[in-house]
């Protein structure tokens, strides 16, 4: 086999540089917490690597610009996990960050890693639906800015280019009365693949009827998916038990889960169920409450 | 690829493929098998090290990412054989080892978790280990001898390497 050409960017000017054309394509390799497992799997030889980790200058940086929030792709999910910003601002994607593998994999995995890999069970992509983040793709021509709702489109299929690099996410900060919850499900709390995760964002107005609601929920089909089934037909709605009970169909139509060796498609069904409802109903809850 | 880290102090180079994993190039060319391989993938921590000061998985990362990189292994934890840690000593002490497999992991995360919590909670020593896996155990031993450590250094400061 041939040796992998293996090429350290030490600017994001020279990764884009690295991975435009004519170059051949190149496999992007930061943390490692995919990309080496693959190689080590026995399926995957890429035949050049271009090794980003040096770009976290440029690209680790979490701040807040103009009401939304910018995470550097490089982020880890410790840096996540721990920043006062996203503590304060966006607990949501910090909560989830911090329910990630275990310390040595969230000191090195990153958030742009979880959205090139786009696995769907990839703990990051439901918090990227439920608050409609933006990914952003530099190459050295152009700058895309796509959000995640349209951004992976298939099992591990996503629209990013060759020669294109994740440098950032934003995320456009939630309403201060929004109720923003993260639910994972899997076989133990620590190194756990989700069964099923659900990142929910949602409010009702001062009738009590649904303002706005956006789920995202993992490892219930091809890709992450945003359940706009749920969303339309609860929206501008009362959250009466019937119609909290009426939702099941809905939640059905927006989920396609499968048997693997994780977990059942029935099991995954009903965990689906059982999390929407159980944020449907802390929504109640909190409104009543305040 | 040429590659020069700083391992445990002191400055080497290495000759081999940039993708060749750090727990390779750690084990095979710099011969130092105190850092084991469990199950490769970053499930277990038996390769746990310290890349410039982060507790990380050595299996999963590629030799050529630490050009430069300050790396800790379980070698370069005692001065000597015969002069233990407090903290090995203390494994030894509450049976915090057995078959040994899971040891070298364990008290590199230990060791740097300490570092950035001198004073944790049992609940907080185990969410710390949550990445390395101990099968002879049942882990109390080993809380039992990171929490004695934590608390013998509040009491006697100075004595923490």
């Amino acid at each position: 086999m041939k040796p992998v050409v293996f090429q350290r960017a030490s600017t994001l000017e020279e990764a884009l540089f690295l991975l435009a054309p004519p170059q051949p394509e190149a496999t992007v390799l930061a943390g490692g917490t995919d990309v080496m497992v693959w190689i080590r799997s026995g399926g995957f030889h890429p035949a050049r690597v271009v090794d980003i980790s040096p770009l976290r200058a440029e690209c680790a940086r979490i701040v807040e610009r103009e009401g939304q929030i910018a995470v550097g792709a490089l982020c880890t999910h410790a840096e996540m996990a721990s920043s006062p910003l996203l503590r304060e601002k966006l607990p949501l994607l910090a909560e989830a960050a911090a329910s990630v593998g275990a310390p040595p994999i969230r000191n090195r995995g990153t958030l742009g890693g979880n959205i090139g890999g786009s696995s769907p069970a990839g703990d990051m992509l439901p918090v990227l639906l439920a608050c409609d983040a933006t990914v952003v793709l530099q190459s050295a021509g152009e700058t895309r800015r796509i959000p995640y709702s349209r951004y992976c489109i298939g099992y591990r299929k996503t629209v990013r280019r060759s020669e294109e690099l994740i440098t950032e996410v934003v995320f456009p900060l939630p309403a201060p009365t929004a109720l923003a919850r993260w639910y994972k499900v899997g076989g133990r709390r620590a190194q756990a693949c989700s069964k099923v995760n659900l990142a929910a964002v949602g409010a009702l107005d001062r009738q009590g009827q649904v303002a706005f609601l956006r789920l995202g929920i993992g490892s219930c089909a091809a890709t992450p998916v945003l359940m706009e089934n749920v969303a339309g037909q609860l929206v501008g709605c009362y959250l009466s038990k019937e119609a909290i009970d009426g939702v099941i169909p809905a939640i059905s139509r927006d989920i396609s889960p499968i048997d693997d060796p994780r977990s059942t498609a029935r099991y995954r069904s009903l965990v689906a169920q059982n999390l929407v409802i159980r944020f449907l109903e802390e929504l109640v809850a909190t409104a009543t409450a305040t | 690829m040429n590659i020069w880290m700083i391992v445990n102090g002191e400055r080497r180079e290495v000759d081999v493929p940039p993708m060749k994993r750090l727990l390779d190039t750690l084990r095979e060319d710099l011969n130092l098998t105190g850092t084991k391989e469990g199950c490769g993938e970053g499930e277990c921590g038996a390769c746990l090290v310290l890349v410039n000061g982060q507790a990380v998985n050595s299996c999963l990362v590629a030799t050529g990412q630490v050009q430069g990189a300050e790396i800790w292994t379980v070698e370069g934890l005692a001065s000597s054989p015969e002069e233990l840690t407090d903290l090995q000593s203390a494994f030894l002490t509450y049976g915090a080892v057995q078959c040994g497999f899971c040891t070298p992991g364990m008290l590199m995360t230990a060791h740097a978790y300490l570092r950035h919590n001198p004073d944790p909670t049992r609940d907080q020593i185990r969410e710390a280990i949550s990445g390395n896996l101990c099968r002879c155990t049942g882990y109390q031993k080993i809380v039992d001898a990171i929490e004695a450590v934590a608390k013998r250094r509040q009491t006697e400061p100075g004595e923490a390497p």
